[in-house]
């Protein structure tokens, strides 16, 4: 008995690959049309504790030991924030630049007083705060964390500095 | 009584459970500690009050039930001289920022979130202020409450 043979020739099966490809780059195409408004949130979050970080860095430049000490520990603590924010981003699959300020403009800058520090940390803390509201799960509570210590950098490592 | 089932509402009732211990934690710190922390130890029943109070007023506004006080409390070490009783604040500011982080990943309405963040924030400032004393660096914690 002849043996019915499929007759897939390996044109048919070339056309098949190629819809499929087609069908994938299409449904690919859907994902970026809607993109997780959490992105924009944590991208202001990081955009603010990196210039609250090279604020910090630009005051203990100029301040006296033992508050140039405290400027340092606030750098550290929102360098940490930007690090969290930028690890947080990158599950959400949105690329960060990890570029800060380029150092040539830092010349020119004015230099940041101890009492600036202040006022830029007590607005991230509000921003945080607020951020953290709008937002649910691990985000909520890294940006409650983040609130909370921003409150805390202004008001216990720079309880010497005047409002 | 038991924990609420529901996850929002479980993390709210933990976090007033912790309240709970915190207070009566300061009762044996502020019997150790100098003279010159009486401020500080006032500072912190007053908040720990406002915060356990507001956790209760939450899990009764969605008829969650609430957790009563023990009758007593195992203290995290013997806290015999005023550096352990100092060292023993700290630790228990830093269990309280666990419990309100908490709320605040589980929590799934903004005002309780908001709470949430008003809780940590005022543990989080008490435990740096009790690192101050002890001596303790970094006087804050990058992430209070959290493992980041």
């Amino acid at each position: 008995m002849p043996n019915a043979a499929p007759t897939v020739s390996r044109r048919h099966v070339l056309i098949g690959v190629a819809a499929l490809a087609l069908g994938g780059a299409v449904a690919a195409c859907g994902s970026p049309s809607t993109p997780d408004p959490a992105v924009d949130v944590l991208t202001g979050q990081l955009e603010q504790a990196r210039a609250d970080s090279t604020l910090a860095g630009a005051a203990a430049a100029s301040a006296p030991p033992p508050l140039a000490a405290a400027l340092g520990a606030v750098a550290a603590i929102r360098d940490a924030h930007g690090r969290a924010l930028s690890d947080e981003l990158a599950r959400l699959g949105s690329v960060t630049t990890t570029t800060t300020t380029p150092t040539t403009t830092l010349p020119a800058a004015p230099a940041a007083t101890p009492q600036q520090v202040r006022a830029a940390l007590q607005q991230s803390a509000t921003a945080a705060g607020q951020a953290a509201a709008g937002q649910s799960g691990y985000r909520a509570g890294l940006l409650a964390s983040i609130a909370a210590a921003c409150t805390t950098a202004a008001t216990v490592n720079l309880a010497g500095v005047a409002a | 009584m038991t924990t609420p089932t529901n996850p929002a509402d479980a993390a709210l009732f933990d976090a007033v459970t912790t309240e709970h211990g915190t207070i009566y934690g300061y009762g044996v710190v502020s019997a150790h500690t100098t003279p010159e922390v009486n401020a500080l130890v006032a500072d912190a029943l007053a908040v720990h009050r406002a915060n356990r109070e507001a956790g209760i007023a939450a899990l009764i506004a969605r008829s969650a039930p609430t957790p009563l006080p023990a009758a007593g409390y195992q203290m995290p070490t013997a806290m015999d001289s005023p550096d352990a009783a100092a060292k023993d604040a700290v630790r228990m500011e830093e269990n309280a920022a666990t419990a309100w982080r908490a709320v605040a990943e589980q929590a799934t309405a903004g005002p309780d979130r908001a709470l949430a963040v008003r809780a940590l924030t005022d543990v989080a400032v008490l435990a740096a202020r009790w690192r101050q004393v002890t001596g303790q660096t970094p006087v804050t914690a990058a992430f209070p409450g959290g493992t980041e």
